[in-house]
């Protein structure tokens, strides 16, 4: 049994072994259909992967090469602010909150009769429990009182009005002291820009050969293109943008009125200006 | 004929269309007769040949050896037969058989016939027996081989074959008479 097994298992094998047989052609065609919509899933893969790519790429060279400038352009700002007349605004505001303040010496004047007016108010104590030197009160307490001025104008009262915060206190302040008001404006600062374009897209070709006539069965086709784009401006004159755009061009081929198929070409646009 | 292969296997690794076609013309022939052995019907070997391919072009990245090749696509299109046969089979109870003392066509009835009207009749068996008779008796899978390979008992695949045996002399006895029968 076993070696008629075996006899059969050859000569079925040298029969069948090499047996052939012409599939139809629409095997290949699912085939080949489904080859191109695996092809195009990985072109949109390495499309979105490139697209990422690209953007992450614009932003770290912006960041690289024009990130530090970012803050001395600021300084710079805030310098010509200052140069623009901010700083006479600053003391002259100053002044006023000075002036509207009372005299230092008013205010000693008034200390010093109210100081002798307790004095004369008050009992006559016992020699041992006076304070042996009048004079010397006095002076301790205008001390005090110069001490708590000085305090005063050190350490202002913590105010609510934020205009009072924004002045600087002295001159030499005013080159470093930061505005807070240059924070929002960089918030607002358009230098870097993301976007994206979408746009209609007509394509055509003209096709004319020497001696012959054109092409006359082909038209153009309207199409799209659309991209996502980053752009830096560095000044008012000078700007930079790269981005990655997708086109879809091709032309119609058929009889007038009567598109037979369309010639379709997909282009993947790196631009840079 | 070789460097031609390699050539071929390179271009189609690159995904060139023209390439993946001529490769397909290449083997298609071939390809196609086995899957019509592991299938019931021309529509199912269609299914196992698009099938088939698409694995094919998918992998093909794992063909180092260009002369490796051919042998690497039968071996896939047999793993997609077994994947169908596995998906579509119901499961059926198959006795552990004894051994069926048949009246034996023998090799003279089976050069008769001709390989379309063999296969014709391979398609006609269930498909565990179609299965079990084409790794044994054409791909030279042992029952060890095939149990592992369809997760069945080397006893079942036994038996499976012999049935299988039994049902194409059958068929066969059936088609020529007894006159070849001795």
């Amino acid at each position: 049994m076993s070696d008629q097994t075996d006899m059969e298992k050859g000569f079925l094998k040298e029969k069948l072994g090499n047996y052939r047989a012409d599939p139809p052609e629409k095997v290949w065609d699912s085939i080949s259909a489904q080859i191109d919509n695996g092809s195009k899933r990985r072109g949109m893969y390495i499309l979105l992967l490139a697209t990422a790519a690209s953007i992450a790429l614009a932003i770290t060279l912006g960041v690289h090469f024009f990130g530090p400038d970012l803050p001395q352009e600021q300084s710079r700002m805030e310098e010509s602010r200052v140069e623009e007349g901010a700083p006479e605004m600053a003391i002259q505001e100053e002044s006023k909150q000075l002036e509207m303040e009372e005299p230092v010496e008013a205010k000693l004047a008034v200390t010093i009769q109210q100081a002798e007016k307790e004095e004369a108010d008050t009992p006559v104590l016992p020699e041992k429990e006076q304070n042996p030197d009048p004079i010397g009160s006095i002076e301790t307490l205008i001390e005090t009182e110069l001490a708590n001025e000085a305090d005063a104008v050190v350490d202002p009262e913590p105010t609510s009005d934020p205009m009072v915060l924004l002045l600087p206190d002295t001159a030499d302040e005013l080159s470093t002291d930061p505005f807070p008001i240059i924070e929002q404006d960089k918030k607002r600062d358009p230098r870097w820009m993301v976007g994206a374009a979408v746009s209609p897209l007509y394509s055509y070709r003209d096709a004319e050969a020497v001696d012959k006539p054109s092409n006359q069965a082909e038209s153009g086709m309207l199409s799209y293109s659309t991209g996502v784009q980053v752009s830096y401006r560095r000044n008012s004159r000078l700007s930079f943008e790269t981005g990655i755009y997708y086109n879809k061009t091709g032309i119609a081929i058929g009889a007038p009125g009567i598109k037979v198929f369309s010639q379709r070409r997909d282009a993947l646009v790196f631009g840079a200006g | 004929m070789a460097e031609k292969l390699d050539i071929l296997l390179k271009e189609c690794k690159r995904g060139k269309s023209r390439s993946q076609e001529e490769l397909y013309r290449r083997f298609a022939s071939a390809m196609y007769g086995l899957c019509l052995q592991y299938a019931s019907n021309e529509e199912d070997a269609q299914d196992i040949m698009q099938e088939g391919f698409i694995k094919v072009f998918a992998k093909l990245d794992q063909v180092k050896n260009p002369a490796a090749l051919p042998g690497w696509i039968r071996r896939v299109m047999i793993n997609t037969a077994l994947e169908k046969y596995r998906s579509q089979v119901i499961l059926q109870r198959v006795d552990e058989v004894r051994e069926e003392h048949q009246e034996d066509a023998g090799n003279e009835a089976l050069d008769r016939l001709s390989c379309d009207e063999l296969v014709g009749l391979i398609q006609t068996l269930t498909p565990r027996y179609r299965v079990v008779f084409n790794l044994y008796a054409i791909e030279g899978f042992t029952h060890q081989e095939i149990s592992e390979e369809l997760g069945i008992s080397i006893g079942t695949s036994k038996s499976n074959l012999s049935r299988a045996r039994g049902v194409l002399q059958e068929k066969i006895k059936t088609m020529y008479g007894s006159a070849i029968v001795r």
